[in-house]
């Protein structure tokens, strides 16, 4: 067992890295992230107005090479291309600030993780650009599902790295990690897992072909509601957990806080989608509040609702990632020729992280 | 450095423990990527097309299904006369030359039926232009739960209550039109202005324009001409011996065919080729001359504010409940709409007495499972076609094509405006004796 030893030796020796200079990475980091999140926003908005195929040509506007398309004709232009053009000029935005996170880490950081999650990043958002443009080429609702499925997972992706970043920006000290593990580790994995399932149900609810079958949907509809009901139930335990352990979950104490409020919001806004865009759907006559109810259809009251319910999926995922990734330690090891990120020596009885990468 | 035992043993042990979590977590990661790959492949869907009507072909087969060949020779003359639903073709002059044999100007007024700029407008992939003019507006609008063919069973469709409309009976609830004449373009198009309160049909006041609202009104008589069309020929082939074929006059065109092919086609459509015509004839008048007839002016007492409004809503009351207006049996002593709710619409008919093995062959095969209808629940004030004294009193004149709502034949205008005045009125009416709610009845009432 000696390669254990001097494996366990070599965590002992190797210090983590507090390096100041990650801060310009994480900034930008963190800038991707906002600039995402509006970006979703957007997207939830060209579904919600049908407005996908409003413009025909990609890369281009109408022939019009997309950063030079006249404002005028799209500023007070008709309102899907508003929104569909809108859309695209965010994405080219998240994906200059992508480029500069590259950058940014390359400059900051010689470590090859760090640096494969940057090139990541922006490879993610690259095939997320693709994905939309082919999907208006080849008027495909499909694709247009996976569009909508890969746009929050690089909103999530964003936000563990810029966890990561944070994490090996500050001393150890610094950053609080949790002792009771384990268990909760887990959970949060199943928190995230189960949040990207939701978004992935509810893509394809939305994005779903009109030929599909009624039972299909109805079966998408339970699925729906049934891992809704689990997220629930997951951050509930999460959030009761961390609240009985106090100071030694005290790292997640805001993300947790923040993710029981986006579920419990996102119910409501779930059974807001399903009345202001279906109706009640148990038979409206012995329910007086909604026998008389119509349903009007893309008012700026149903818009907001069903978009805000895609935008609020989003961003439980991102928390629920966060959190997930805050439940591991992240920090970099010193020692020469390990260019890889390692669990720290005071939490080296920690399992490997979720991505698999290990000392 | 020295490693004592239990500092091994301690090692191995947390490091198998976090070989065995690393394990999970991956088969974890496997489930959801697998479940995400599933459920893109599952949702995956063909191109759409036109669907065969499942209730009527396989009422028409009556146990003994038809052969592929017989199926097929439909689907070509469905196809021939309507196109698809990316490129939607209106019969012409040339697919009917039957016609011209019984009205050489019908052709001109067939023409007029619905405007065909209007059918490509509606038809097809969702899209819009530079200018905001949008196309696929049927599917991007309606599809979804009317379903491509117009069947009423579009993806949302088994989630809804009530089921969305099928257009292919060419039957609509709320018109203007007496009995069973088509609905005129302007009902139809209250319909999508309005709405129905209470259902799953929005209001598209503020989604849609005007003259995409008419485009859809077309692409929706187009549907139901379509519809009732299938629905004829399925008839048409139930009549059939064993291994007859209809004839393909309208597939593969009327001149390719030899004289004495002519000669028999033309004995074949003496026949059926009048109930075809019918079905058209009978869009036209809804468009051209719609019967219909505007209510007589309501009597004074009427009007809430009038002294004697109390004894006409009295007079209504007596009809509700006698034997005159006899309204209490479908919406129960009470108006909750709580009498008879084991009757079948239109749409669901064909599932009337049967056993249960038999609705779920139709189920297998497509159909939505049948639902009872729900006679109008009077106390939560909620009229679906309009609560306007027109439009009730037409509602009680006329009846509720499709529903089992029927026309009050033998009531008198007076009587039916005193049945309006009280089904308004139900509402606000104390329920005598504590009975909030009948217990479900599912006993016909005769």
């Amino acid at each position: 067992m000696s390669t254990l030893d001097e494996r366990i030796r070599s965590l002992e020796e190797s210090a983590p890295l507090p390096s100041a200079n990650l801060k310009r990475p994480f900034r930008w980091a963190v800038l991707l992230g906002c600039v995402t999140f509006p970006l979703i926003w957007a997207g939830g908005l060209v579904t919600s107005t049908d407005a996908g195929m409003a413009v025909p040509d990609w890369p281009n506007t109408y022939g019009y090479n997309m950063f030079s398309y006249p404002f005028e004709s799209w500023f007070f232009g008709p309102w899907d291309l508003f929104i569909e053009h809108g859309h695209r000029l965010l994405g080219s935005t998240a994906g200059l600030v992508a480029i500069m996170l590259v950058i940014s880490t390359f400059r900051n950081s010689k470590n090859a993780c760090l640096r494969w999650m940057s090139v990541f990043a922006l490879l993610l958002v690259i095939l997320q650009g693709l994905l939309g443009g082919v999907r208006v080429l080849a008027a495909d609702r499909i694709l247009a599902m996976v569009h909508g499925c890969v746009g929050p997972a690089f909103f999530a992706f964003s936000a563990a790295f810029a966890t990561v970043l944070y994490q090996n920006s500050r001393s150890v000290s610094a950053v609080s990690q949790p002792t009771r593990r384990t268990k909760l580790q887990t959970l949060t994995i199943c928190l995230t897992a189960g949040s990207f399932l939701q978004l992935v149900l509810g893509a394809n609810m939305r994005h779903i072909e009109e030929s599909a079958s009624f039972h299909w949907f109805r079966l998408l509809v339970l699925l729906h509601v049934l891992f809704a009901t689990v997220v629930l139930l997951l951050t509930v335990v999460i959030f009761i957990i961390r609240r009985a352990n106090g100071k030694q979950l005290e790292s997640i104490r805001g993300t947790s806080f923040l993710v029981t409020l986006f579920v419990i919001a996102q119910y409501v806004l779930g059974v807001g989608t399903w009345i202001t865009k279906y109706h009640w759907p148990f038979g409206s006559d012995q329910f007086g509040v909604f026998a008389g109810l119509l349903t009007l259809d893309k008012s700026i009251v149903q818009t907001s609702i069903v978009t805000g319910h895609v935008a609020m999926g989003s961003l439980i995922l991102m928390t629920s990632t966060v959190m997930m990734m805050q439940m591991f330690s992240w920090q970099i090891t010193n020692q020469p020729n390990k260019d890889k990120m390692i669990e720290t020596p005071t939490n080296r009885d920690m399992q490997v992280s979720s991505l698999g990468v290990q000392a | 450095m020295m490693t004592c035992g239990w500092e091994v043993k301690f090692a191995v042990r947390r490091r198998k423990r976090s070989s065995a979590i690393m394990k999970k977590q991956i088969q974890i990661a496997n489930i959801v990527v697998g479940l995400f790959i599933l459920t893109i492949f599952l949702g995956c869907a063909d191109k759409p097309s036109f669907q065969f009507n499942a209730v009527s072909k396989k009422e028409a087969e009556n146990g003994t299904p038809f052969s592929a060949e017989q199926s097929q020779d439909v689907a070509n003359i469905l196809t021939a006369l309507f196109g698809t639903p990316d490129d939607p073709a209106m019969p012409n002059v040339n697919s009917f030359h039957w016609y011209l044999q019984y009205d050489e100007g019908y052709a001109e007024d067939f023409a007029t039926l619905v405007d065909f700029e209007n059918l490509k407008r509606s038809a097809g992939p969702v899209s819009s232009d530079e200018n905001g003019d949008s196309r696929g507006l049927y599917r991007e609008h309606c599809a979804h739960c009317h379903g491509i063919s117009g069947g009423g069973d579009g993806p949302t469709a088994l989630t809804l209550n009530p089921y969305p409309r099928d257009f292919r009976h060419g039957v609509y609830k709320f018109k203007s039109t007496s009995g069973k004449a088509r609905p005129t373009d302007d009902d139809l198009m209250h319909i999508i202005n309005e709405g129905i309160p209470g259902t799953s049909m929005p209001s598209f006041k503020v989604a849609i324009n005007d003259n995409e609202k008419k485009a859809l009104v077309d692409y929706v008589k187009y549907l139901s001409l379509r519809g009732e069309i299938e629905r004829l020929l399925w008839t048409m082939t139930s009549e059939l011996e064993t291994g007859e074929r209809l004839p393909l006059v309208f597939a593969d065109g009327y001149d390719k065919l030899s004289e004495e092919e002519k000669d028999n086609l033309m004995g074949w459509f003496e026949e059926e080729g009048a109930k075809v015509e019918s079905l058209f004839k009978s869009w036209l008048k809804a468009k051209t001359s719609p019967n219909v007839k505007q209510p007589p002016t309501a009597p004074e007492s009427f009007d809430p504010k009038h002294p004697e409004h109390s004894t006409l809503i009295a007079q209504g009351r007596e009809i509700f409940h006698g034997k005159a207006g006899d309204c209490k049996s479908c919406h129960g002593f009470t108006g909750y709409g709580d009498g008879e709710l084991n009757n079948y619409d239109v749409w669901n008919q064909w599932a009337k007495g049967k056993s249960d093995d038999y609705i779920a062959e139709f189920v297998n095969d497509g159909a939505l499972p049948p639902r009872t209808i729900a006679p109008r629940n009077f106390r939560n004030g909620v009229f679906r076609g309009g609560r306007d004294p027109n439009t009730l009193y037409r509602r009680i004149k006329e009846g509720i094509q499709g529903a089992q709502m029927p026309n009050a034949a033998t009531l008198t205008d007076d009587q039916i405006w005193s049945l309006v005045a009280y089904v308004r009125n139900i509402k606000s009416e104390p329920i005598t004796g504590g009975q909030s709610h009948l217990p479900v009845n599912d006993k016909p009432i005769n």
